[in-house]
């Protein structure tokens, strides 16, 4: 099923770009539409632009690097969190890579 | 504001014309109008969504109360961790942010014409109408049950003055006395919430009144996180609460509310604080205008929330059948994203981009001690489904360490959802 979705996004990905060169150059990539349509539930906790109050960690403001390695550690279960390690089992390497992006570029509204 | 005046109008156009104007290199304005009934969890995260990504729509919130007072967090009122007006929040930031609030009640909605009919009877018009009522209580769900008992036998399962209600009967109670808790059959609004109203109220006896007991009579025969839930219960309130699932004569059939009585099929229980929650539909606009077909809740598209009978109304929240979601305060803000990009893809004639949809429900068992339940979503063409059913939950026999984390989750869950919101 996942997998299966992973296509579908990937073909509807090519369609965008190819309908977004045509009609419109400043509209936004279709990455950034990814990252930003996987972003949306994170920012129910993590606050809006990754900016949380208290306790859950705001997720705005990290490097790249260090926001796929954790993410990717929690999916692995070799780094713990309280709730991050069931959550990350929903997200693909390329989720990760434009959450990565989304929330690095200064997260967005 | 007592009433929609012309003034209103022009300050929401104004607001769109100056908006444009600070853009320049845009495109023209777009001049859509979204009329969003409901300013709940649902309503306000799409209209606050709608403006953070696009200032040139026109917004209407239409909302009776001008006060909104959350579920999530109201059992903590219940058990007089701090007041209500904690979980209360006013529209002003709403308002300021360029959206029209419309504090009246709207009374019927056209879903062809996309026309909402407030109290008073003006007419508003919009080119997308998304509804987000909650629920409506079933009243005859329960033999003598009704708007009038619920005086006597507070549901507080829409936070505001029920809840300070039951707050009051559970303050005023003799030590000694049986507190029952009525839940009514699946589907509805927030399905851990009776174990947690437990729960919460049980810490609250614990050190107060600590004779007394809570039986919960239950329609159905298991629960949400119930291992959790029995876990802390063994830990902590020992004796105190009683559970009868729906197979041992748990469903509640009939009240009393002179007497304070709980009939259930086999058995009576005579309370001295009695909690009926009925069971639950559509908020009642969604039904008079027969958006759930007669079914209590209603069909929407698994990615846009569109409607699957009217082409541009939507439906968000506890209304809305989402397959696996459950009926939360966070599965209503996710909704509100995933039909926001949706309206706005739409308008735009931009390409849409299904989101991601979570649920992440907290439950407290006291206030230091709280689990937790994550779901994960996948949308296929005609539902919502789980994307995996395993360890979705806090583990079992977790150190306290753990369970006091996720209580200072949940409390940083609920500011920054309701900033989200009202900020």
């Amino acid at each position: 099923m996942t997998l299966h979705v992973r296509q579908c996004a990937r073909r509807l990905k090519f369609a965008v770009v190819a309908l977004i060169v045509i009609a419109a150059p400043r509209l936004s990539t279709a990455e950034e539409l990814k990252g930003e349509a996987l972003a949306d539930a994170c920012t129910s906790c993590h606050g809006i632009g990754g900016r949380s109050h208290g306790a859950i960690p705001s997720i705005n403001g990290l490097s790249k690097d260090a926001f796929v390695q954790d993410l990717k550690a929690y999916r692995a279960q070799t780094k713990t969190a309280t709730i991050m390690n069931r959550i990350a089992r929903v997200y693909s390497d390329a989720d990760i890579n434009a959450l990565a992006d989304y929330f690095t570029s200064g997260g967005k509204p | 504001m007592k009433s929609l005046t012309r003034r209103d109008f022009v300050a929401a156009s104004t607001g769109v014309l100056a908006a444009a104007w600070l853009s320049p290199g845009k495109a023209a304005p777009s001049k859509a109008r979204i009329g969003i009934v409901g300013g709940g969890f649902g309503g306000v995260s799409l209209a606050r969504y709608l403006r953070r990504h696009d200032p040139n729509v026109s917004i209407t919130l239409i909302e009776r109360d001008s006060t909104f007072v959350t579920c999530p967090f109201s059992n903590g009122v219940i058990a007089g961790l701090y007041p209500l007006k904690d979980v209360s929040f006013q529209y002003d930031q709403v308002k300021a942010s360029g959206i029209t609030v419309v504090n009246r009640e709207a009374m019927h909605l056209d879903p062809v014409k996309k026309s909402v009919v407030l109290a008073g009877g003006e007419s508003l018009q919009f080119d997308y109408l998304v509804v987000s009522p909650g629920i409506d209580l079933v009243w005859k769900s329960i033999e003598g049950y009704g708007p009038k008992a619920a005086e006597r036998m507070p549901h507080a399962w829409k936070a505001g003055s029920q809840t300070t209600l039951l707050r009051r009967q559970v303050e005023s109670m003799a030590d000694g006395g049986l507190i029952v808790i009525a839940v009514p059959p699946l589907p509805f609004r927030c399905p851990p919430g009776p174990y947690e109203r437990a729960s919460l109220m049980a810490y609250y006896l614990k050190a107060h009144k600590p004779k007394s007991k809570i039986i919960i009579l239950d329609s159905s025969d298991a629960f949400i996180k119930q291992e959790l839930f029995m876990e802390s219960w063994d830990r902590l309130y020992q004796g105190m609460i009683e559970w009868v699932p729906g197979s041992k004569s748990g469903k509640v059939m009939r009240v009393e509310p002179s007497t304070l009585k709980v009939f259930t099929g086999f058995d009576d229980y005579k309370a001295a604080v009695a909690n009926v929650i009925p069971a639950q539909r559509a908020g009642k606009i969604a039904i008079d205008a027969g958006l759930d077909e007669g079914t209590g809740y209603c069909a929407i598209d698994s990615s846009t929330f569109e409607s699957k009978r009217h082409k541009g109304l939507y439906i968000l929240g506890d209304a809305a059948i989402a397959g696996e979601m459950p009926k939360s305060a966070f599965s209503a803000n996710n909704q509100a994203k995933a039909c926001g990009r949706a309206i706005l893809a739409d308008i735009g004639g931009k390409p849409f981009t299904p989101a991601k949809l979570l649920n992440i429900c907290y439950s407290f068992a006291k206030p230091d001690y709280a689990f937790s339940i994550v779901d994960g979503f996948v949308v296929t063409s005609d539902t919502i489904q789980l994307s995996f059913a395993d360890n979705r939950t806090t583990p079992l026999r977790a150190a306290d360490g753990e369970h006091e984390r996720e209580a200072e989750s949940a409390r940083s869950w609920y500011a920054n959802i309701t900033a989200d919101m009202f900020a």
